[in-house]
Parts: structure tokens; C-alpha cells; sequence
């Protein structure tokens, strides 16, 4: 079934400027409900929710589990006056490709969908924004558009990724078939005489279990294959995240006391000298970040000022500045200056970053404590700060850089093979696109919803939607689902009727 | 003008289509080859099961005859699939055919406005311009004019039976095929094509061995149509069925003639359906299968024939008399009449409408198996629609088109009108994208204000519908007011003696326990919930008939679920509303895939979410054509 997408009133979203490096990316979204819906994404609902039209509106995109993601300026129109004459939201959000996709992923995975192409211009041609006249243009576009992501869309799924989500679907097929089976056959239709082979469906079971009995004790249809399609689209939404690491980068931050010695190890590991190095405590009043390759995951590195709870004003804005880039820390380096040992007041800070309140409902980002100066002072007992590892390193002469490195890349969930290839056994194909994560997970959740209506034993014409629908999430990534093949599934593996 | 419409056939097609013509007030010519055979069940003497039974009910709730012809001439009958949920339950009864039959021929006959006529139609009237139907040549030379035809010749139009090396030009065993009709709907360039079904062998019941066959009884019958007082029991026999099943040697025997088929030899082109293979097919499609269930339906209380369900076939007679004796309690088995394929022409659904008339040809409507569809309920329902809707074009009115939210009957000529058929096409609950909507039970509620619209439903109906659903309403508020409590109400089993003003605990199900202070509703919702637990705190439900008490249980339990539907079926009925031209040229239309232009040609669909059902019709296409259908809308048109 083709499911009709345009001429539906959705809440649609898409990036509008090039993924690339910038100092500013645009999302624009439109739809009826747009703006309610972006405010359960954002840090301040009411603000948005009352913002007249054409004003703009400064705070934070979060998930909906509190999690910021970017801080961002948030453009309002309300309808009619608007683009696409619905409302409608442009997110001004931090330019580089990361960031504008991990925006677009948060109002995916929040309730908007993704806008097909040429959409925004549909949606304003169909309502009166745009003369009658240039239908013919937007048609063009459109079409343009829909051929030029078709080429996008095959390109951007590999052979190997189709081939897999090919096989999970065709095993959902076979165990929706098997559920509609029961629901288009009655009890004594032709089906009952499959229990006499004493199958449970599933001609490759090694135990047989009579069907009647299966059915009596409330089992779902092929369940195995069930799960194992379940297990296995959980591994490939995983691998979004590997995937995402070597493509997208993740962002490390340095911090400890002041004069540690971020700056030194910030330059030895960009290799390079683009931060000022003194003497003076709290000298670094900004961050600085750059960008470096560890063992192919684009990496993010950022220099945090001192966090001394300074007096000096100046300082001061540092300090909060510091607290909004460690708050978005894939991975934190915590730095020791080795010649002084652990302070009360690194103690301190350690116990504050590994704190959940500090994260504000955002996962906890690993910590590694990096103890500075081994050259000139050893690494003492590692009794001083429990049970966190504790890794010693010369920013002056590169001692320990390498190992630190290898650390650095574990903590951010890399692989150990060759550097960016990540042929390793979590996921031997990854997702590619924000698309097919949604539906990926639109399948997980199916899946998930079918397996717990069967526990609890509920009837199977409940049971068979949610397998259908997942069923449907992946053919909008390989190519469409009909009834019929499900019924040509049926009567190929199943002898029915009387 | 001879008659306003004429019927062409006398099956479960033609008697809807003619019964609802004659009852829209249009003077009605029914023609069938042999009047003695109206309403003859050809194959298996059963009507409803799953998803048919919902037809079966649909039909009856727009005002149609089958459930009512049914409910008077069953012999068994069977809800389905009680424990694989409600949405995909239906009854089933076995009905007495030779009753049956007499029942509908009555009903023909007694219809005001309807006259039968036995010839055999072999040709239309057609206007100079080839536009629009005008009559009908019979046989034997009767030009009979009408406004709006209905074809419905079932397997005879061109129909040809075969056993073995055996064939024939009938339509069914021992009556003669309608020959030329088919070639003259050829030679007007109708786009026809061969479906082929088949029936298996009667054998004499009492050459049965009914102690080696397994019994099957029925259970209390309870009415299809709902034009009858809640909870009036029917008052019919309720005989058994039996159940054999076939042998190694039985497989054997198949294999060894296989080549004796005329299907396996290439006689016969045209396809046949899957879902109801011949026992031949599934010998050998299966081949690792020890044994296939054989079910002994009896045809009638008045004869002594058996319908052996599952051995459907066109071996040779030989063969057939072979293997049926390999199986348990059939070693004796006399044969009565011989299981046989039969060959028959049909008309591409996807040259019609979703009204069922033909794009080609103004005021021909077309129905069941003509269509491609098979089964006695696809036709009744087709039947209806196209009796309505040729009553509805005659009248100056709009069609009446049934979405696929809203019945069984939507779905089904959806899919044959959208969608075409490569083989006979049965009704399956999987067709339907909202069935937990499409409950038999709910039926009426979803299709009776139709049938009152359009004149079907008449004044005593309509108001016990009325009621219906004003009781409905009742008994779901006193779910909704009453509480799980651990008292039992004071009207029941109170110990006045001794625990006057005291809680008095009642066995409380466990499963209640976590709902106490929650409405009855609310606890309904609960899968582990059943009625029966929440009835002793409503004592009053006693004095409601239990079939409508299920159905508001059943609606209370599925709310979430059927809101869920309904909320999915509204965005697809926004695509239903925008109407797309029928003389859109689509070739001309920039934008368009080749494909997407070829298939729109062809089909024409009437609205947006038609079209986007169409195999090929990607969503840029459908962009493109919503641009379009709006550009017509607002752009005034010169013709």
C-alpha cells in the first residue's frame, strides 16, 4: 500500500542548507500542530507556544527526554503568513554536519516527519501561496527533486545494508503471513490439518509442537523469527551510532583546575600550537576546539577555560561557557597537573561531572582523568580517586599520548580493527540516514509492541497490525509490502483451504 | 423502454442486484437460463465464514436478502475463530441447499416490480455512438430495451466444465453454458479473460461409514440479518458434519494419473484460485504432507448427498472414484455426482468503477464472478452495489462507493476495480487494512443509515435500529457510571440477617483486583478481563439481549485499537475526498512517470487515495496528480 504523504498536513522537517561545514545550518519545519509540537522539543514550550508570528525565540532544542541538543534561534510563523502558508518553524541552528543532523534526528524521533521532496513548496502551492500559473514549475521541482533523492536514496543504501534489511523483512513477511494465516483460516479450515504434521508452522523447526496446542498456549505464530528480526534490527540501529561516530565526530572536552595543562595536551594532541601557553592561572578565558582524526573518528577537541570559581567577571562568563560545552561532551578528559597531585578541589569537580543532576537528563558521558607532568612527577597510587582509571601522560614530551588516544577512542564506543573501518561484530552494515533510523526504530517498536501483546496473550488480530506495520516501515526503505505478497507468502509455505 | 433495469443471472449476484433495483422502485427484468435454478449454492452448501460472514452481514444491513435466505434454511452453524479475536470472528452455517433455493426464488418472486424471464441474453443493445448501453438480445430473438444492465453470469458466460479427458459447455454440471455473449463483449473490445474453480464429487450419505469419520456439531444459532428482535433464537435443526481425511494411498493414486489432469495436461488456460486448491495441487505442491482434511457437509435435509469439502478436482471419474475410496469411512462411498473444473469467461475488473459500471459503456454495471471475484458473498455484495448503483445512475443520483474503513463491501470492489485479479478473488481479513472497524457485529451501525438514505431500509427496520442504538448507548453508560467494588449491589444475595450495613465481600476475581474504584470501562480494557467477571456489578444488564451487552463489551475493549484505526483511516479519507477528473488525460500531464501514466490510463481512478493505491504510482506521481486534480477544481473548465 502507497502510503500518500503529500496532501496529508503532517509536521514536516528537513534541512534547508547543505550539509557542511558552516557557522550556521537552517531546518525548517511546517505543518498544523508544527509549533506545539517543536515546543515539546524545546527548552522553553511557553515562550515558543506564545510567540507571535515572524519574532524569533532563543533557547535549546531537547529530546523528549530533556537532553540538549543544540543551542538554537527559532524562527515563528504562524499561519497564514508563512512559506507554505502553515504554521511553521526555522531552527537557526550551530552550522557542521553534526549538529544539524542531530537536530533534524530530535524532531524526527519527536513526532515530525521527515518532508519529502519538494514538499514545503507543495504544501504552498496548495494553499494559495503560490499563483496557479507556476504549478507547472513546482511540478517540475517536485519531480526533479523526488528523481534526484530516488538516485540520493539508492546510492545512500548499500548493497550489503539492503541486503539485510531484505532478509529481516522477509522473515517478518513469513511470520506475518504465518498470523494472518490464523486469522484468514478458521479453526477447522485446513489450517487444524497442518497441526497434524506436527509443525509449529515453521517448516525448518527442529521441535515440532502441534499447532492446535501452540495456539491454545497463546504462542505466537513463528515467534522466533519474530525475535530474531527484532535482535538483529536493534544491532543495525546500533550501528547508527557507530556509523554516526566515524562520520559525524564526537566532541571531547578538556577540563580540570586551572593550569593543569589542558592547553599543552590540547596542542599536543592537534599536534599543532594555536592555544596561548602561560604561566597565569586562568589565562584560557575562552574555549578553543579543533578538529583531529583518532584512528578515523573525526574528533572534536575543545580547551575549556580555567574553572576556578573565579571572581574576575570576565572569568566568569568563561566558566558558564565551560559548563555548556562539557554539557555536550561525548567524552570528557579530566586533567590532573601531576606535579600537585589530586586537590580537594579536582575531587570536587570529579564528583560534580560524574553527578546525574549536572547533566540535566542527559546520559553521563564517559570520564577519563589524565594525570599531566609524568615526565617531572610520576603517577602516584591510584588509591586517590577510587575507582575512576587514572592515565599518565607528558603533554610536554608525548609520553602516554598514544595509549591515551586508544582509550580515548574506546570510551567513545569505537572499534579496535583498522582505523574507520568498523567491520567489527556489533554491525556488519550500517544505517545511513536519519530516514531509515526513524523507520528502523518505527519497526523496533512494532515489534516490540507485538511481543508483549503475545505475553500477555492477547488476541492475534491485534498482534497482526503490529507486525504488518513494522513489516511496512522496512519497505519504505527497500521498496513496498503489498497485501498480496503476504497472501502469495501464505499460500506458498501454508497448504490451505478445504 | 421496455424496463428501467434488466439482471442478467439468477445467482447470489443477480438476486441482490435485482432485489434492490425492484426496491428502489424501478421496473426490473431478471434474466436467468433456467428459473428453477435461482439462487443454487454450486459448490459447498455453506454461507458465511470469515470475512464472508461480515459481507454476509453488510449486505443485510443496507437491506440486501442474503442473511435473512440463510438464517431460514441453515442446518448448522458456527461463530469462527472465537479464540483468535473478535475482529476476525464470524459465523458460518451450513445451509440446506435445496431450502435454500426455494427461499430465494421466492423472494424473486414476490418482489414488487420484478419480473423473471427465462432466455438467455447473447448480445447488448448498444447506442449509435457505442456510448451507452440501450437493451438486450436474448437467445431466441427478444430485443428487450432497458436503461441500465447488470451482468452477472457467474461461470456460464462462455463456461466449459471439465473431468479428466471429459469437457463440456456448461456453466455448471448438466446445464448448458451461455454461449455468445462472451464473443460478442470481444467483438465490442471488452477486455475478457478465463478464471477457473472447480467443486468436488457428492457421494450418497448413506453409503458412508459414519463410525469411521470424526463428528462435528454445530452450536445455537444466532441470526445473521439484524432485521430481527434481539435475542429471537431461530428455531432450526443443527445437523452434523464429519471429518476424514486423506491417505498415503490416496496420494498415491493422484500422483500416478496426474498427467490424467486436464489442468497438469494444459486443457484448461484459465487460473485458478490458491487459497482453494484441488486436492491434485495440493499433492503435489505439498508433497512431504501425510494427509489432508476431508469435511463431510451434508447438501440438504431433503436429499441424502454429501458435499466432501477439500476434494475438489478434475481427474477422470475412475480416478476420483479411486482415491475417495483410500479414504476412512468413504470405502463404500457411491458417487453421486462427479467433482469437475469449470472454465469461464470474466470481465477485467479494472474496466470498471468503483461503481461497478463499466468505463466503457454507459449503464453496464457488472458483478461477482463476471468480475473475477469467487464465492456466493463476494457476489451478494457486489450484487447489491451494482443493483444500487445502477438504480442510483437511472435515478440521476451520485453512486454509493463504500470506503475500505467502512466495510468489507468497500475493500472488495476497491481492490477489484484498483487493483484487478489474476485469479478468482476471495475475500481474507488481511485485505482489510481496518478490520478491528470491520466487525460482523458492527455492521449494522456502520452501513444501515446508508440502506435509509437510499430507500432500502424500511420504517420498522429503521426504527428497531434506532433503538438498537439508543440501547447501546444505555448499557455503555452504566459500564462507564458503575465501579469495581468489593460489595455486591443491593438489589443481589444479601444476608439481611446478619450483615446488614456491613461490606459484604463478594468473591472478587483476582484479576479485578488492581481495577477496584475503576469503572467497569476502564476495566474492560484489560485483555485478562472478561465480561462475565464485570457482570455481577451490574446486575441491570440482565434485561439486555446479550448479543448487544458483547458488542458494547467488545467496543469498550478495543476503543484504543479501533481509535487507532480510525485515526489512520481519516488521514486516507482526506485523499478519498480529493476527486482527480474522469477524463483527465494523463499522458499529457507533465511530471508523470511513464509507468504511473500507463497505469493511470488504464485505471482512471476517480479519487487521489484510489490512485495512490495503484501498483506504480510512486509519491512524486501522486504530488503531480494533487497538483492537478487542484488546478481542475479551481480553474474553470471550457467543455
Amino acid at each position: 500500500m502507497n502510503h500518500p504523504s503529500y496532501g496529508s498536513n503532517d509536521p514536516i522537517a528537513a534541512h534547508a542548507t547543505p550539509l557542511a561545514e558552516s557557522a550556521l545550518a537552517i531546518i525548517r519545519s511546517s505543518g498544523p500542530g508544527c509549533i506545539d509540537l517543536m515546543a515539546s522539543l524545546f527548552s522553553r514550550p511557553k515562550a515558543l507556544r506564545e510567540a507571535p508570528g515572524h519574532t524569533i525565540v532563543h533557547g535549546w532544542i531537547q529530546n523528549s527526554g530533556g537532553e540538549k541538543i543544540d543551542e538554537v534561534l527559532l524562527s515563528v510563523f504562524r499561519n497564514p503568513r508563512s512559506y507554505t502558508g502553515e504554521d511553521a518553524v526555522d531552527i537557526s541552528c550551530h552550522g557542521g554536519i553534526a549538529a544539524a543532523r542531530a537536530v533534524l534526528q530530535c524532531l524526527l524521533e519527536g513526532g515530525f516527519r521527515q518532508a519529502l521532496p519538494g514538499e514545503f513548496t507543495f504544501r504552498a502551492f496548495m494553499n494559495g501561496k503560490l499563483d496557479l500559473t507556476r504549478s507547472e514549475s513546482v511540478i517540475e521541482l517536485v519531480e526533479a527533486k523526488t528523481d534526484e533523492s530516488r538516485r540520493h536514496a539508492l546510492g545512500r543504501l548499500s548493497g550489503t545494508l539492503e541486503a539485510e534489511i531484505r532478509a529481516i523483512k522477509e522473515d517478518l513477511i513469513h511470520a506475518l503471513a504465518a498470523t494472518e494465516l490464523f486469522l484468514d483460516y478458521s479453526e477447522d479450515d485446513g489450517v487444524a490439518g497442518i497441526a497434524e504434521d506436527g509443525r509449529a508452522l515453521d517448516s525448518e523447526s527442529t521441535e515440532p509442537v502441534p499447532l492446535a496446542a501452540a495456539e491454545a498456549a497463546g504462542i505466537m505464530p513463528d515467534r522466533p523469527r519474530v525475535e530474531q528480526a527484532l535482535g538483529a534490527l536493534e544491532i543495525l540501529a546500533d550501528s547508527y551510532r557507530i556509523e554516526k561516530l566515524y562520520r559525524d565526530g564526537a566532541l571531547v572536552t578538556i577540563a580540570g583546575r586551572p593550569n593543569a595543562g589542558k592547553s599543552s595536551l590540547f596542542n599536543r594532541l592537534i599536534k599543532e600550537e594555536r592555544s596561548i601557553v602561560t604561566d597565569i592561572p586562568g589565562t584560557t578565558r575562552d574555549y578553543i576546539e579543533a578538529w583531529i582524526s583518532l584512528e578515523g573518528i573525526p574528533v572534536k577537541l575543545v580547551d575549556t577555560a580555567g574553572l576556578r570559581h573565579a571572581e574576575d567577571p570576565i572569568e566568569q562568563i568563561g566558566v558558564e561557557r565551560t559548563k555548556g560545552v562539557l554539557q555536550n561532551a561525548d567524552l570528557i578528559l579530566y586533567l590532573v597537573d601531576g606535579s600537585l597531585g589530586f586537590k580537594a578541589e579536582d575531587h570536587t569537580l570529579l564528583h560534580e561531572y560524574t553527578k546525574p543532576e549536572f547533566w540535566e537528563g542527559r546520559r553521563t558521558p564517559p570520564l577519563l582523568a589524565v594525570w599531566n607532568k609524568a615526565d617531572v612527577a610520576p603517577l602516584v597510587a591510584q588509591g586517590e580517586t577510587g575507582s575512576l582509571p587514572v592515565r599518565a601522560v607528558s603533554a610536554k614530551t608525548g609520553s602516554g599520548i598514544p595509549e591515551l588516544a586508544r582509550a580515548m577512542k574506546h570510551a567513545l564506543g569505537g572499534t579496535d580493527s583498522a582505523s574507520g573501518s568498523f567491520q567489527g561484530k556489533t554491525a556488519v552494515v550500517g544505517i545511513a540516514s536519519e530516514r531509515q533510523k526513524a523507520l528502523v526504530d518505527r519497526a523496533i517498536a512494532s515489534l516490540k509492541e507485538a511481543l508483549g501483546l503475545a505475553d500477555q496473550r492477547a488476541p492475534l488480530d491485534l498482534i497482526a497490525p503490529e507486525l504488518r506495520e513494522a513489516v511496512e516501515a522496512l519497505g519504505e526503505i527497500t521498496g513496498e509490502v503489498s497485501t498480496a505478497e503476504i497472501l502469495e507468502t501464505m499460500f506458498s509455505r501454508f497448504c490451505v483451504g478445504k | 423502454m421496455d424496463y428501467d433495469l434488466i439482471v442478467i443471472g439468477g445467482g447470489h449476484a443477480g438476486i441482490e442486484a435485482s432485489l434492490a433495483s425492484a426496491r428502489l422502485g424501478l421496473k426490473t427484468l431478471l434474466i436467468t437460463q433456467n428459473p428453477d435454478k435461482i439462487g443454487t449454492l454450486s459448490c459447498n452448501p455453506a454461507i458465511g465464514g470469515l470475512s464472508k460472514g461480515n459481507l454476509v452481514r453488510e449486505v443485510d444491513a443496507l437491506g440486501g436478502e442474503m442473511a435473512k435466505l440463510i438464517d431460514a434454511t441453515l442446518i448448522q452453524y458456527r461463530v469462527l475463530n472465537r479464540s483468535r479475536g473478535p475482529a476476525v470472528q464470524a459465523p458460518r452455517a451450513q445451509a440446506d441447499k435445496w431450502l435454500y433455493q426455494a427461499a430465494a426464488r421466492s423472494a424473486v418472486e414476490k418482489q414488487k416490480n420484478l419480473h423473471i424471464f427465462m432466455d438467455t441474453v447473447v448480445d447488448l443493445i448498444v447506442s449509435e455512438d457505442n456510448q451507452r448501453l440501450e437493451g438486450v438480445l436474448t437467445e431466441r430473438g427478444h430485443r428487450i430495451g432497458c436503461r441500465a444492465a447488470i451482468l452477472a453470469t457467474g461461470t456460464f458466460m462462455e463456461g466449459k466444465i471439465f473431468i479428466g479427458e471429459y469437457d463440456a459447455p456448461m456453466g455448471r454440471l448438466g446445464e448448458g453454458a451461455a454461449i455468445g455473449l462472451g464473443s460478442s463483449l470481444r467483438r465490442r473490445g471488452f477486455p475478457l479473460g478465463r478464471l477457473k474453480t472447480g467443486t468436488p464429487a457428492r457421494v450418497a450419505g448413506e453409503s458412508i461409514d459414519y463410525s469411521r469419520v470424526e463428528r462435528q456439531d454445530g452450536e445455537e444459532a444466532l441470526p445473521f440479518t439484524f432485521d430481527i428482535e434481539a435475542d429471537r433464537g431461530l428455531d432450526r435443526p443443527s445437523v452434523p458434519c464429519w471429518i476424514t481425511y486423506s491417505t498415503e494411498k490416496t496420494h498415491e493414486i493422484i500422483r500416478k494419473n496426474i498427467h490424467r489432469s486436464p489442468l497438469y495436461g494444459g486443457k484448461i488456460i484459465g487460473v485458478g484460485p490458491r487459497y482453494c486448491p484441488s486436492l491434485e495441487d495440493k499433492v503435489v505442491r505439498f508433497p512431504d504432507r501425510e494427509r489432508h482434511h476431508i469435511f463431510i457437509e451434508p447438501e440438504s435435509l431433503e436429499t441424502n448427498e454429501m458435499y466432501l469439502n477439500g476434494a475438489s478436482s478434475s481427474l477422470p471419474e475412475d480416478v476420483q472414484a479411486d482415491f475417495i475410496h483410500s479414504m476412512p469411512g468413504l470405502e463404500e462411498a457411491w458417487i453421486v455426482r462427479p467433482a469437475y473444473a469449470v472454465e469461464y469467461d470474466y470481465l477485467d475488473p479494472q474496466d470498471l468503477f468503483p461503481s461497478l459500471e463499466s468505463k466503457r459503456l454507459s449503464g453496464l454495471f457488472v458483478a461477482g464472478q463476471t468480475n473475477g471475484s469467487s464465492g456466493y458473498e463476494e457476489a451478494a455484495a457486489q450484487g447489491i452495489m451494482a443493483g444500487i448503483n445502477g438504480a442510483m445512475k437511472i435515478l440521476g443520483k451520485p453512486p454509493l462507493i463504500l470506503e475500505r474503513s467502512e466495510a468489507y463491501i468497500g475493500v472488495l470492489i476497491d481492490d477489484l476495480t484498483t487493483l484487478g485479479t489474476k485469479e478468482p478473488y476471495r475475500m481474507f481479513t488481511s485485505r482489510a487494512e481496518h478490520r478491528l472497524m470491520l466487525r460482523h457485529d458492527t455492521a449494522d451501525s456502520r452501513l444501515t443509515p446508508k440502506g435509509r438514505v437510499l430507500g432500502l431500509v424500511e420504517d420498522r427496520r429503521w426504527e428497531r435500529f434506532q433503538k438498537k442504538v439508543r440501547t447501546l448507548d444505555e448499557i455503555t453508560e452504566l459500564l462507564r457510571s458503575r465501579k469495581v467494588n468489593t460489595l455486591i449491589p443491593a438489589s443481589q444475595g444479601q444476608d439481611e440477617a446478619g450483615l446488614r450495613g456491613q461490606a459484604q465481600n463478594i468473591n472478587l476475581d483476582p484479576v479485578l483486583t488492581p481495577h477496584i474504584g475503576e469503572s467497569l470501562e476502564r476495566a474492560l480494557t484489560n485483555s485478562q478481563v472478561h465480561l462475565e467477571q464485570i457482570k455481577p456489578f451490574v446486575p441491570e444488564l440482565e434485561k439486555y439481549p446479550r448479543e448487544w451487552i458483547e458488542r458494547v463489551s467488545l467496543d469498550i475493549k478495543y476503543s484504543g485499537y479501533i481509535e487507532k484505526e480510525r485515526r489512520a483511516a481519516a488521514r486516507t479519507a482526506k485523499m478519498e475526498a480529493m476527486k482527480l477528473p474522469m477524463d483527465l488525460d494523463y499522458r499529457s500531464i507533465l511530471g508523470l512517470s511513464a509507468e504511473a501514466k500507463e497505469k493511470l490510463s488504464k485505471i482512471r481512478p476517480l479519487t487521489i487515495g484510489q490512485a495512490s493505491r495503484i501498483n506504480g504510482v510512486r509519491q512524486g506521481d501522486l504530488a503531480v496528480l494533487i497538483m492537478t486534480a487542484k488546478r481542475y477544481s479551481e480553474t474553470p473548465q471550457t467543455t
